[in-house]
């Protein structure tokens, strides 16, 4: 669990500290981060924009701890991160990261609770914990008469509800979202970010990945990539 | 922790979603187990059923045969021109041993004919001793006499198939049937003794015949065995060592065997430990199929669920955690269908046993399920770890 202690209020998210990410396509490298330096505090609520290829996916697959950066350093609550291990960085996505994906990524033969409740099995859960947390969660999304329903029986907006449902039920130190309204008519996609915002109203910390200007307005901050720079 | 009992439920539910294609899967495995149980059950059977003929002949006997069958019935046997002759019978004779009764015996594949019917059947030529050699359990009428043998008659004591084959409905005693050209008159039938496993030859598939009858009628003088039955177990080995003594004056010593009939169990039980290891051994191998078959499906089942690996590990899963729900799945499919094949391969093996006597042994069961449920693990990390191994971002895209 994230100790939300005097300590950690002082402490940014996220630092970075000349971050930077190659891939090497045949003979020429690809630098895909040039040189990030990033400081995102505590209840911010941060969009990152940019153009395809501009680089902002990588680096929210690095923010993620889904990716390793080839160079710099980067602090995660205060943690050097960049060193981690496959399993700690597991272990980290699991405490303090709560994803929300553009085509939602539930898992179709689970119920909309069961989705919900997935990252508490790794997490030594008890049933019962698991099941009154998933339930809490769920209620608070708007979908508290929706638990058995099967992902293929829910509305789009109603899935990423279920999906924002389970990025907060480990009450993660962050919520990376990635085109969260991508695959929404515009409606669902509004309900979307209304929620967002509610939840930064709550002191969350949100990072939104978006290449739609409309959607970054949410944002109270917004983080421009553009050839693996961070521009404005 | 390595094992989560929520990882447990998670594999199981995917495993139940497809259900077909899990039961497909198990189906390999389920066929290898019982496969290897039935068979070898087969081969067990046959050892004992040939153990209980080979008792039911009598005890203290001690078999004499040209060859040397010391190292199995093998090729040097079957090659041996040694020829088992009158005299040396006559040499065992001359010596003083503690001897029941003894008889000379040679055998002959022959037809058997009675009108219009015919029956292929085995000839044993015998003296009238050999009645007080074996038992000769008849159902009817009599043993030759010596008499009998002596003047050459033709007469025969037939076995309970030669006569349901021949004589169908008839009762056979006294009337004549023909053997090797000549007519024979049937004196006794043998008590049924069953059995006849796979097509082998049965008591109850033979003829009975004087044996001076037998050398006339077919030209045979060569024995193939001379059976002597001692007074006593005690005295087995000072008989057997005594006609060896006496049969190396006439051969060299790889040219022919005194076995008693402890010895030639233990032959036949290597023969057919062997066969039975072969049948099981045929059997594994539809198992190693199986255990492919598990595999295939696994890394098929990896693929499909490649967005899901990604979903787990984004939310947290280490790559165990993924590595132990591929091994629960195709261990939870090998142990199943492990176990469904035990099931099977009694039902199997009681269903053959009907016509032919088998004998489930514990170590094909155990060998069994344990090859299967290793298969499982052992097939089972590949795909497993293929799973465990997916970049989440790159699991993701699907």
């Amino acid at each position: 669990m994230v100790k939300k202690s005097k300590n950690s209020k002082q402490l940014p998210i996220y630092q970075l500290e000349s971050i930077k990410r190659y891939y090497q396509t045949g003979q020429s490298q690809v630098q895909a981060l040039k040189a990030i330096n990033l400081l995102i505090g505590p209840g911010e609520f941060v969009a990152l924009v940019g153009s395809s290829g501009s680089g902002k996916s990588t680096l929210m697959h690095i923010l993620g701890l889904l990716d390793r950066p080839d160079g710099g350093k980067m602090f995660l609550d205060g943690e050097e991160v960049s060193g981690l291990s496959e399993n700690q960085r597991a272990r980290l996505r699991r405490e303090k990261i709560g994803f929300v994906f553009q085509t939602f990524h539930l898992l179709p033969r689970l119920t909309a609770l069961e989705n919900v409740e997935l990252p508490l099995i790794y997490n030594d859960v008890s049933f019962s914990d698991r099941l009154a947390r998933a339930r809490e969660e769920l209620a608070l999304v708007g979908l508290a008469n929706r638990e058995k329903h099967l992902p293929n029986q829910l509305s789009g907006g109603q899935q990423q509800r279920v999906a924002i449902a389970r990025a907060l039920i480990n009450n993660p130190s962050v919520i990376l979202a990635d085109e969260p309204t991508g695959n929404l008519d515009s409606q669902s996609g509004e309900e979307i970010m209304t929620i967002f915002k509610k939840l930064h109203g709550q002191g969350r910390t949100i990072v939104l990945v978006t290449h739609d200007s409309e959607v970054a307005r949410s944002a109270q901050r917004i983080i421009t990539v553009k050839d693996g720079l961070i521009i404005s | 922790m390595l094992f989560n009992l929520e990882i447990f439920k998670v594999a199981l539910r995917s495993l139940w979603a497809n259900k077909v294609r899990s039961f497909l899967t198990m189906l390999g495995i389920i066929i290898g187990v019982a496969a290897v149980i039935t068979l070898v059950s087969i081969g067990a059977g046959l050892k004992v059923y040939i153990a209980d003929q080979f008792e039911a002949l009598g005890s203290n006997l001690i078999y004499i045969y040209p060859g040397d069958l010391s190292s199995g019935f093998g090729e040097r046997a079957m090659i041996s021109q040694t020829r088992l002759e009158n005299q040396h019978r006559q040499a065992i004779d001359r010596l003083d041993l503690p001897i029941g009764a003894i008889s000379a015996l040679v055998q002959i594949a022959d037809q058997a004919k009675y009108k219009e019917n015919t029956f292929n059947t085995i000839v044993f030529g015998v003296e009238s001793a050999y009645s007080q050699v074996v038992n000769v359990d008849l159902e009817m009428g009599r043993f030759f006499t010596e008499s009998e043998e002596e003047r050459r008659r033709r007469v025969a004591i037939v076995g309970s198939r030669v006569v349901e084959e021949i004589f169908s409905g008839i009762d056979p005693l006294g009337k004549s049937f023909f053997l090797g050209g000549s007519a024979f008159e049937v004196v006794g039938i043998l008590e049924e003794q069953g059995g006849g496993a796979m097509g082998s030859s049965s008591v109850d598939d033979t003829v009975i015949v004087p044996l001076k009858t037998a050398e006339l009628i077919f030209a045979q003088e060569d024995y193939g065995a001379i059976i002597v039955k001692a007074e006593s177990e005690s005295d087995i080995d000072q008989i057997k060592a005594a006609i060896k003594k006496e049969l190396l004056d006439y051969f060299d010593e790889e040219d022919f065997s005194v076995l008693d009939q402890r010895q030639i169990l233990n032959q036949i039980d290597n023969i057919l430990g062997m066969l039975t290891l072969a049948l099981g051994g045929i059997a594994a191998i539809s198992l190693l199929v199986g255990g492919i078959g598990i595999m295939n499906i696994m890394l098929v089942s990896v693929t499909e669920r490649t967005a899901e690996i990604g979903l787990r590990k984004a939310v947290g899963a280490q790559n165990k955690d993924i590595l132990v729900q591929f091994i629960i799945e195709s261990v939870f499919l090998s142990i199943v269908g492990g176990s469904i094949g035990v099931i099977f391969g009694f039902l199997g093996s009681l269903l053959i046993g009907s016509f032919l006597q088998t004998t489930v042994t514990p170590w094909s069961v155990f060998l069994a399920f344990s090859i299967s449920s290793l298969i499982g693990v052992v097939f089972g990390v590949a795909p497993a770890r293929k799973a465990a191994r997916l970049d989440p971002i790159e699991a993701l895209r699907y």
